[in-house]
């Protein structure tokens, strides 16, 4: 009898938390939707007192509600996230309904002069929440110079059950992964950057979707490993939690997420061995991809109509540039593959997702292309020919950020790296949205510059 | 099972988004355009209240007796005579800013609401621009305590503070707007926007009429690079080395004021633009690099307007007569003018009946033309100044009167000369009776002309200090100057000398004279026709 009425305190205690938690939790929500709504009306007051009229200045009038426009359809398309993922689980399309769902898993790690972190990165590996029995790990050397082979060679003797494949000439990002995926005999293959690495207890959250027979590939949420250690790696931090949180989980409600992070994405095998060899052999203007990775693979996957998603459980660690070139140079990178992608990506894009083709993808080319110009204009030329300093632009854009913010903080209360959100995108604003025109310029240059 | 509809979420997602986009599009045009919803508009409506609040401690005689007095206190009723002669008055910007020192043009708002409310009190009611320009035309009656109300260059300041105090007292006022400054995209922190115009006509307390287009304003008049007044001279063209044309002034100044009242009709939505106000008053006769501007001005602005404004001068009536004519004088009000003056100054402009009778124990309006005058106790007492030779004073709502005699008892201290004024139409225009010791002349001034005196010797009647009967009668185109109840000359008016008030002169180039008037009086006389 005093057990019972233990347990029942206990149990209404915990009910009034909960219900206390429930509360403080409805009242934080709806004073960030309050918020947000505020903020809209405040960003429409601002637009109605500088934006020029359509008649006056129709480009420029149509971008500035275009461009609030897409940031807050992503906002929007996020918010269905979390429904449309589990409903990848609930539904129609499942293969095993089992409960434990385990399937053969197998790490591949393409790396080149890691002789720094490659130990660590594998040993993280072997730490994972899965049978052993059912996890492979494969490195592949891709030529390295430094004793990346010896750390390897040592680690083999750690872990038994460690392939390594040692190539002593450099072939390529590409061909070390595909070569992974090849003598791999695993159902679902982890793909993983040399730097970087899962969280063990998330990691059944990489292969769970996979239940799902037309999922094709799973992207894992990057987190900078280093985010601590100076401003620029704080500001990438709100960074990868926007791009991945909020922009990659809108493009995950569609099933179509556009590119499954090099960082750490799951792919099923099956899918990806029929589209091997035209991933291989992209080349653009007459030269071979050499990065981009990533995002190609992921292309190529949605072409053959496969599903690729997002899973926000599964975490993975990165480590993120810590100087300010090195940034610029990754960025760099990324738009110059960003942009090639382009090319193969509209060829499909219209025929298997018309939806997201004309909702997401079309005003993303656009607002990318005509960002450049509108801040070149806003930022340098009025400035310049009326001597004012661009205010209400970088205002606006401040806006904007504030209500990414206030989602931001809408779904996770514990990130504290928030605020530098604004800072990125102040930098974004004066220096990111010009890094697309040096990147087509330069798009010929395959290098990989320095990572 | 199947609670989540990919397809349904699309639907949904792109309604929301392309809602957004019309909220947007929607929120941008409502805020661009509706007045209601920006920031000046809450700083009115707290004006709105204030000058509410203010004006109901004002009716009552303090908040607190608004329980004991049921009505209004001490309120005069509206007139049911009619005006013979109606005042307009000017006001510029409405000034709230405490530091603001006054500078002969602005008013500070508590000068401007306590001038609305004495005025209110005083039962003077504001009229439209049409039934002004009626009355002017002897076209309406309007009654007696009527006047219109008029701001120029379109500020701010003037509407914002302004307005609130007209909406209190339900008085009704024309703004002469700049077009060239207001009609822009409304980013001028002085002037209103055309959005801001268009709202003031909204309230229907607002006219809109001309204060040029952009002719407000100075323009180079010479090779030297002296700059003046863009309607009132020739501009100096640099790249011809020469002035313009008389036909390029009249290009110039006609495509101005032709496009300040399209604009006003075109922009603002308004009917009929009717009335022009000189910018500065200025309507030529200022000194200018065009001798015969006032002429070719007058015809271009009667050519475009019904009515124009200038600002009255001192030596002015304040007050407008139904008589046709096309420039209306206007009274400026600034904040060296308190309430009660003002008010004293429109009751004292109206028009005064024939007989009328001055004991000179408080001021019937008595304007000063120029040098000084005071009454006190019963008497008049007119002097020099240090600036001036000679004092001149006329009766304010006389304008209008034809056939009288007036007569008064008059002293001079210190001197022996004075003139009793009639027919006083403004400083070109009228007749006096001097007497100078042993004489009397009757003077006439006509503009443009030059009048012989008519004199007449007398004895050494008039002594300093003593008092002296004297009069002076107009009849016809006759006049009369009298000494003592006695007619001592005789002579013929000018025929431009036809109507006009009664005043007094004195001149005394040494500065020690004072003149000292008692008891006018002054008899109208019928009209005397021709017996056969």
């Amino acid at each position: 009898m005093n057990t019972q009425v233990k347990v029942s305190t206990q149990g209404a205690a915990f009910a009034g938390r909960s219900i206390k938690k429930n509360l403080v939790d409805l009242l934080y929500r709806a004073f960030i939707i309050a918020s947000g709504a505020a903020l809209l009306f405040v960003l429409i007051l601002l637009k109605s007192k500088t934006t020029a009229d359509f008649q006056s200045k129709p480009l420029v009038f149509s971008y500035a509600i275009f461009v609030t426009a897409f940031e807050l359809s992503r906002i929007i398309s996020a918010m269905f996230y979390k429904n449309s993922f589990s409903s990848l689980l609930d539904g129609r399309e499942l293969s095993d309904r089992a409960e434990d769902y385990e399937p053969q898993a197998a790490f591949v790690i393409p790396c080149k002069n890691e002789e720094k972190d490659i130990e660590d990165t594998v040993a993280k590996c072997f730490k994972v929440d899965y049978p052993p029995e059912k996890l492979e790990v494969i490195v592949v050397n891709d030529g390295s110079t430094d004793g990346t082979m010896k750390i390897l060679a040592g680690l083999k003797k750690r872990y038994p059950k460690l392939q390594v494949v040692d190539w002593p000439e450099n072939q390529g990002k590409r061909w070390a992964m595909a070569a992974g995926f090849k003598i791999s005999k695993a159902k679902i293959i982890i793909q993983m950057d040399s730097d970087s690495s899962v969280d063990p207890d998330s990691f059944r959250e990489l292969i769970d979707p996979f239940r799902n027979v037309r999922v094709s590939a799973v992207c894992a949420s990057g987190e900078p490993q280093n985010a601590g250690k100076n401003m620029l790696t704080k500001m990438q931090a709100a960074y990868y939690f926007m791009s991945f949180h909020i922009l990659k989980a809108a493009e995950s409600t569609y099933d179509t997420v556009f590119c499954c992070s090099g960082c750490c994405s799951a792919y099923r095998k099956s899918a990806v061995m029929p589209v091997l060899y035209d991933w291989l052999a992209e080349s653009f203007l007459g030269k071979p991809v050499t990065w981009g990775d990533d995002r190609a693979l992921t292309s190529h996957l949605l072409k053959a109509g496969g599903k690729t998603i997002f899973n926000s459980k599964a975490r993975a660690y990165t480590i993120v540039p810590e100087r300010m070139e090195k940034l610029l140079v990754q960025q760099l990178r990324w738009k110059k593959s960003w942009i090639i992608n382009f090319f193969f990506t509209i060829r499909f894009i219209f025929k298997k997702q018309p939806f997201v083709a004309f909702f997401y993808y079309l005003p993303l080319i656009a607002i990318s292309f005509l960002t450049p110009i509108m801040a070149f204009n806003a930022l340098i030329y009025v400035p310049l020919t009326t001597h004012t300093f661009p205010f209400y632009y970088a205002l606006g854009v401040m806006l904007i950020t504030a209500i990414m913010a206030l989602y931001y903080r809408y779904l996770d209360k514990e990130n504290k790296y928030w605020p530098y959100l604004f800072l990125w995108a102040l930098f974004t604003m004066f220096v990111l949205s010009f890094v697309i025109v040096w990147a087509v310029v330069r798009i010929q240059d395959r290098g990989w510059g320095t990572r | 099972m199947h609670e989540f509809n990919l397809k349904m979420t699309k639907i949904m997602a792109l309604v929301v988004v392309v809602s957004v986009i019309f909220i947007m599009i929607g929120g941008i045009q409502l805020l661009k355009n509706n007045y209601y919803l920006r920031w000046p508009y809450f700083v009115l409506q707290w004006n709105y209240l204030k000058a509410e609040a203010s004006y109901i401690n004002y009716k009552y005689d303090g908040i607190m007796n608004m329980a004991l007095h049921k009505s209004p206190v001490n309120f005069n009723p509206a007139d049911t005579k009619n005006a013979k002669l109606i005042p307009v008055l000017i006001y510029h910007g409405v000034i709230t800013d405490s530091n603001w020192k006054p500078d002969g043009t602005n008013i500070f708002l508590q000068d401007f609401q306590a001038q609305m409310f004495a005025l209110k009190k005083d039962g003077w009611q504001t009229i439209s621009m049409e039934d002004y320009i009626d009355f002017v035309r002897g076209e309406k009656q309007l009654p007696e305590k009527s006047f219109l109300l008029t701001f120029d260059d379109g500020r701010k300041d003037s509407f914002y503070n302004g307005d609130p105090v007209l909406r209190a007292v339900g008085y009704k006022a024309t703004m002469f707007v700049i077009t060239g400054a207001s009609m822009d995209d409304g980013q001028s922190p002085f002037h209103l926007s055309q959005q801001e115009l268009r709202q003031m006509i909204a309230t229907g307390r607002w006219e809109m009429d001309s204060h040029t287009q952009n002719g407000h304003g100075s323009m180079p008049i010479d090779p030297s690079g002296k700059w003046n007044h863009f309607l009132t001279n020739k501009m100096w063209l640099a790249g011809k080395g020469r002035l313009e044309t008389n036909d390029e002034y009249a290009k110039r100044v006609a495509g101005d004021l032709a496009g300040a009242k399209s604009d006003i009709e075109k922009k603002l939505g308004v009917k009929s633009v009717p009335a022009f106000a000189y910018p500065y008053g200025d309507f030529g006769q200022n000194p200018s690099n065009f001798p015969a501007v006032q002429t070719a001005l007058t015809k271009i602005v009667s050519s475009i307007y019904s009515v124009s404004f200038i600002q009255a001068s001192n030596n002015d009536y304040v007050s407008n007569a139904a008589d046709g004519s096309f420039m209306s004088k206007r009274i400026e009000v600034d904040s060296s003018i308190d309430a009660a003056h003002l008010v004293r100054m429109l009751d004292n402009s109206r028009y005064k009946n024939l007989d009328y009778a001055d004991n000179f124990s408080k001021d019937n309006g008595w304007l000063e033309g120029w040098g000084s005058r005071r009454i006190d106790n019963g008497e008049m007492l007119i002097g020099t100044t240090n600036t001036d030779d000679s004092a001149s004073t006329f009766l304010s709502g006389t304008s209008l009167w034809q056939n009288y005699l007036m007569s008064a008892e008059a002293a001079v201290r210190n001197g022996d000369s004075f003139a009793l004024t009639s027919r006083y139409s403004n400083e070109d225009s009228y007749a006096t009776c001097d007497f100078t010791g042993d004489a009397v002349d009757l003077e006439q001034k006509v503009p443009g002309r030059n009048i012989p005196d008519i004199t007449a010797r007398l004895g050494n009647e008039i002594v300093p200090g003593a008092t002296v009967n004297v009069a002076m009668q107009v009849n016809g185109n006759s006049a009369s100057c009298y000494l003592g109840g006695v007619p001592v000359l005789s002579g013929t008016l000018d025929s431009s000398l036809t109507q006009g008030g009664v005043g007094f002169k004195m001149w005394d180039p040494a500065h020690k004279e004072t003149l000292s008037v008692k008891n006018l009086k002054v008899s109208g006389i019928l009209p005397s026709f021709p017996v056969k």
